[in-house]
């Protein structure tokens, strides 16, 4: 407009004469205005320097420009910057710095210098904000302050893919638990620690149970793109754990349609998913069996088995992308199998076992967003457990006794969170729970429990700076089998010590029902035993630098009302368990070579069950380290990895001596792995073989005596080692157009 | 009158060089960028060069060279940088605008070759966890490059670059390498870029692959 109003008035100007009069005046009042908006336009210096708001430092290398042109400049070595534009009145300042808040300023420009000196900020970065870490390890890749990633779990040598055995080289867990499933944390028997599952309870998350042989994991650990493992004080919205919680978080939209392969010296597995970006959905599926025949063909195992692990599982996947941002999953799993040994009992008679087993779980949630401020989680779950077991144990005879056992659950779960600024949150919510529990033996013996359970629950983060937060929380739990109600009070607070440390401290109740003692309730006199009780204080210190991590605990936790099934099924139980931790991982100092060193010393005692004293209960070693290696070659594509793993002794009932006295000797255990990444034809392929307890050391978990005290039989493993080898391919299925496609 | 003449031919100067159209101002911008892009070295100075094309792609939002010059140049700082910590931030930074630039401009084959070399960094932040996403990606986005313009030298001259340097077992090939290097160093005597400001890099680049692929 300025332009045309000159060119207007030149022309003007110059129609009229005026120009032929005095063409000075024209030199002197009319050129100037032409030329202040064109050939010599009013120039403005812009100049400044950017500096850190917070450490003064400069900024090297922001970009400060007048926004909707092309004007502007690169801050120099001493944060510096200078440049020069033709525009002029009313314009917009930016600096924009990679990692930083951008900062804008309405200026108005009209020639000379302008002198800017912006102040950024550091833009919201988790590495720099405090986060509750006691008691709780975390595996993500979403977020960065973690200590371990979720490929760790399947890369560490002695975990043999399970989440659970790569949770036991952490510290805290006990480590030569391998006569029985389950995570024993800090003095915690295996029942104490619980699995969830994106927020709800998982009432079986081990394979069929045998005697002195662990169950593994049912789900696979590709099916998690969040893992927590706390070993105490953790969060209100979770209950039911004595000692520990380990929280799962499903994987979302998958990226791409795949095809999965999996071949092993011990079974076969197939998997599809399609995905669908455009549609925002993902179906997928895959039939895993498992059969050891051929391997125990190979390698004698020491009971003789009767029936061979067999399993045959299916699982289903449905995932959609819905309004407000959400995502709806489903996960549905099935799993049958059988297993059957005889053993030599310690008076020379046959000890017979056979399980079969059918389990099926399903998972349905909704996560979406109403608002910027609310987040909504929904989420329903059904399992089915059946055990039809045939054994010999009880009777010492050769003719079975018959068991059936048979457990269910229906869950429900409702979780609002309110955003408050970006680190401030509140949840709240609630579940309900629906569990039935039958057990039947052949001697007419039958129990039948059902519970409904539910609880409230509320719970605020609140950053009083990035460096101090506080987590504070209430549980409300009501069990009407029990017919009892508590509250559970959880409080932890972190504090930043500086940019790569920090504090914890964690305070919380925690109350579990006596579940499966509870069947026994009309065996004895009395009412059913109510809620036992856990609380914990947890003192913790972590370093984070550099690809290292240091991390120290110390821990109290006192148990009260533990059941116990003496004369009456009672909760006259109590105990305590104190000790200290130590997790340093260091992927830095030798090149290529990441490792971690776990070490928990735990004093623990504790009256239960059918202890007649308080003792160091049998699940409990005193000292429990263990060191994990892992070194990737990429001349040759090759990961290899160990771990050793140790403890002390464990005790043992001996009944020719006072109450758990004795020790089982220490447990020594070297696992070495490698997997071989490469590709065959078109499908990515990794080849795994590994070994456990390379040195061939003798693993005794406890002893078993016959009725007269005479004699014993040592409870080891089934065999002293472990060989797997297997192969895993993994293939786009989409013809390769439909990939690009969907990756846009 | 021959002096007003004269003031009346400034004039229409003047004002010729004012009413410059938006598209040469836009293009001189990006040529006065992209001067001296050869002599870049650091990655500070790449990251330097990224804030010029920046500053032109937020003020010319339909075109799809500043955002594909800002990619570039990221990818560039990140391939100089010495800071590890800051490899994802120069990683998603130079996704965020191929995207951008692929956005504006659809099945340009000079924004696939780019998109093939950001994957590529994503590889090389974590070979581990990223490889089994990206390494199929990228060689996917390298052959629609090639289908989109098999005269692109730089399609190439990436593919050749990434037979060279990965490893054997990986599928890497020098033999294949050279060849592949020879195809794009003779696709760039013969290339011309659109303009003035399209894409004509790596010329050198690939002179240095082919000498390394020689030896």
């Amino acid at each position: 407009m300025n332009l045309l109003s000159s060119l207007l008035s030149s022309t003007t100007l110059f129609r009229h004469g005026l120009l032929h009069k005095s063409w000075t005046k024209l030199v002197l009042y009319v050129l100037p205005s032409i030329f202040s908006i064109s050939l010599f336009a009013q120039k403005t210096t812009i100049q400044g320097q950017v500096l850190d708001g917070k450490s003064k430092e400069p900024l090297i290398g922001a970009n400060i420009f007048l926004v909707d042109t092309y004007d502007g400049a690169t801050s120099d070595a001493d944060g510096k910057f200078k440049f020069e534009t033709e525009e002029s009145g009313q314009q917009v300042l930016l600096v924009k710095y990679l990692g930083y808040d951008s900062v804008s300023q309405q200026v108005s420009l009209n020639g000379g210098v302008f002198e800017f000196n912006p102040k950024l900020r550091e833009s919201f970065n988790e590495l720099k904000v405090v986060v509750i870490s006691a008691g709780a390890f975390e595996a993500s890749d979403e977020r960065k302050v973690t200590v371990l990633k979720p490929l760790d779990i399947v890369t560490t040598a002695s975990a043999g893919g399970d989440t659970y055995g790569a949770l036991k080289t952490l510290p805290g867990a006990q480590v030569s638990s391998g006569d029985q499933e389950g995570l024993f944390v800090r003095g915690g028997s295996g029942t104490e620690a619980q699995t969830f599952i994106d927020g709800m309870l998982v009432r079986t998350p081990f394979t069929a149970s045998t005697p002195d042989f662990a169950a593994r994991g049912r789900f696979s650990p590709f099916l998690f793109k969040g893992t927590v493992f706390s070993t105490g004080g953790y969060s209100a919205q979770y209950g039911q754990g004595m000692s520990s919680a380990l929280i799962l978080d499903t994987q979302d939209l998958p990226d791409r349609s795949a095809g999965t392969l999996a071949v092993s010296c011990v079974g076969l597995g197939f998997g599809q998913q399609k995905v669908w970006k455009d549609k925002g959905r993902s179906v997928g599926g895959s039939v895993n069996y498992t059969n050891l025949g051929p391997y125990f063909a190979l390698i004698k195992q020491t009971p003789d088995f009767t029936h061979k692990p067999q399993y045959l599982g299916t699982e289903g996947f449905f995932r959609q992308k819905t309004a407000k941002n959400g995502l709806l999953k489903f996960y549905g799993y099935y799993n049958a199998g059988r297993v059957g040994f005889n053993t030599m009992a310690p008076d020379s008679s046959i000890f017979g076992f056979d399980v079969k087993n059918a389990n099926t779980y399903t998972n349905l949630s909704w996560t979406g967003f109403l608002n910027e401020q609310w987040k909504l989680n929904l989420g329903s779950s059904f399992s089915h457990d059946r055990n039809d077991i045939a054994s010999s144990y009880n009777t010492g005879a050769l003719g079975p006794d018959t068991f059936n056992i048979q457990n269910s659950l229906t869950q429900f779960r409702a979780v609002a969170t309110r955003f408050f600024g970006r680190l401030t949150t509140l949840r709240f919510g609630g579940e309900y729970q629906f569990a039935t529990d039958d057990f039947k033996n052949q001697l007419g013996f039958d129990s039948k429990l059902r519970d409904h359970y539910a609880a409230t629950f509320a719970e605020s983060d609140v950053y009083i700076t990035t460096q101090l937060v506080a987590r504070v929380g209430l549980r409300a739990e009501h069990s009407s089998l029990l017919g009892q109600a508590r509250i559970a009070p959880r409080v932890s607070l972190a504090y930043k010590l500086g940019e790569s440390s920090q504090v914890s401290f964690a305070w919380g109740h925690f109350y579990q029902k006596g579940d499966s003692l509870l069947r026994w309730q009309s065996q004895f006199a009395g009412a059913i035993p109510g809620f036992q009780k856990a609380a914990h204080y947890i003192l913790n210190y972590q370093y984070i630098k550099d690809e290292r991590t240091l991390r120290l605990e110390g821990f109290y936790k006192k148990y009260e009302d533990l059941v116990t099934t003496r004369e009456v099924l009672a909760n006259d139980g109590q105990g305590y368990a104190q000790g200290l931790e130590l997790f340093f991982r260091d992927k830095k100092t030798l090149k290529g070579v990441d490792y971690w060193i776990s070490y928990s010393w735990l004093d623990t005692k504790r009256q239960f069950q059918w202890y007649p004293v308080e003792a160091q209960p049998t699940f409990a070693a005193n000292h429990v380290a263990t060191l994990v290696a892992k070194k990737y070659f990429p001349g040759i594509r090759t990961s290899m990895g160990l771990a050793y793993n140790y403890a002390t002794g464990r005790p043992y009932f001996n009944p020719k001596s006072d109450f758990l006295v004795d020790r089982t000797p220490d447990y020594h255990n070297l696992s070495v792995n490698a997997s071989y990444l490469t590709t065959v034809r078109k499908a990515f392929a990794v080849f795994v073989i590994g070994v456990t307890n390379v040195l061939n050391q003798e693993q005794i978990f406890g002893y078993r005596y016959s009725p007269d005290g005479q004699m014993r039989t040592a409870i080891t493993p089934a065999a002293k080692q472990f060989f797997f080898v297997g192969a895993f391919f993994s293939w786009g299925t989409d013809r390769r157009q439909e990939v690009l496609d969907n990756q846009n | 009158m021959k002096k007003t003449l004269s003031i009346f031919t400034l004039v229409l100067f003047a004002i010729s060089l004012q009413a410059q159209t938006p598209n040469e101002k836009f293009v001189k911008a990006m040529e006065k960028a992209l001067s001296g892009m050869d002599t870049l070295k650091t990655s500070e100075q790449w990251l330097a060069a990224s804030n010029n094309f920046e500053r032109i792609a937020q003020k010319e939002p339909k075109e799809w060279l500043p955002a594909y010059y800002v990619a570039f140049c990221q990818t560039m700082a990140f391939n100089m940088g010495q800071d590890k910590t800051k490899y994802e931030l120069f990683a998603k930074r130079a996704e965020e605008f191929v995207d951008k630039a692929d956005a504006l401009n659809p099945d340009n084959s000079e924004i696939y070759v780019l998109k093939s070399m950001v994957s590529g960094l994503f590889i090389r932040i974590n070979p581990m966890v990223n490889g089994q996403k990206y390494g199929p990606v990228a060689g996917i986005q390298l052959e629609k490059a090639k289908k989109l313009d098999p005269e692109n030298p730089r399609a190439y001259m990436q593919e050749g670059a990434t037979l060279l340097f990965t490893p054997a077992q990986w599928g890497g090939d020098k033999v294949k390498a050279k060849s592949t290097l020879e195809t794009a160093a003779a696709k760039y005597e013969t290339f011309k870029p659109a303009s003035s400001i399209h894409p004509n890099w790596g010329k050198k680049s690939n002179e240095m692959f082919l000498e390394m692929a020689n030896k």
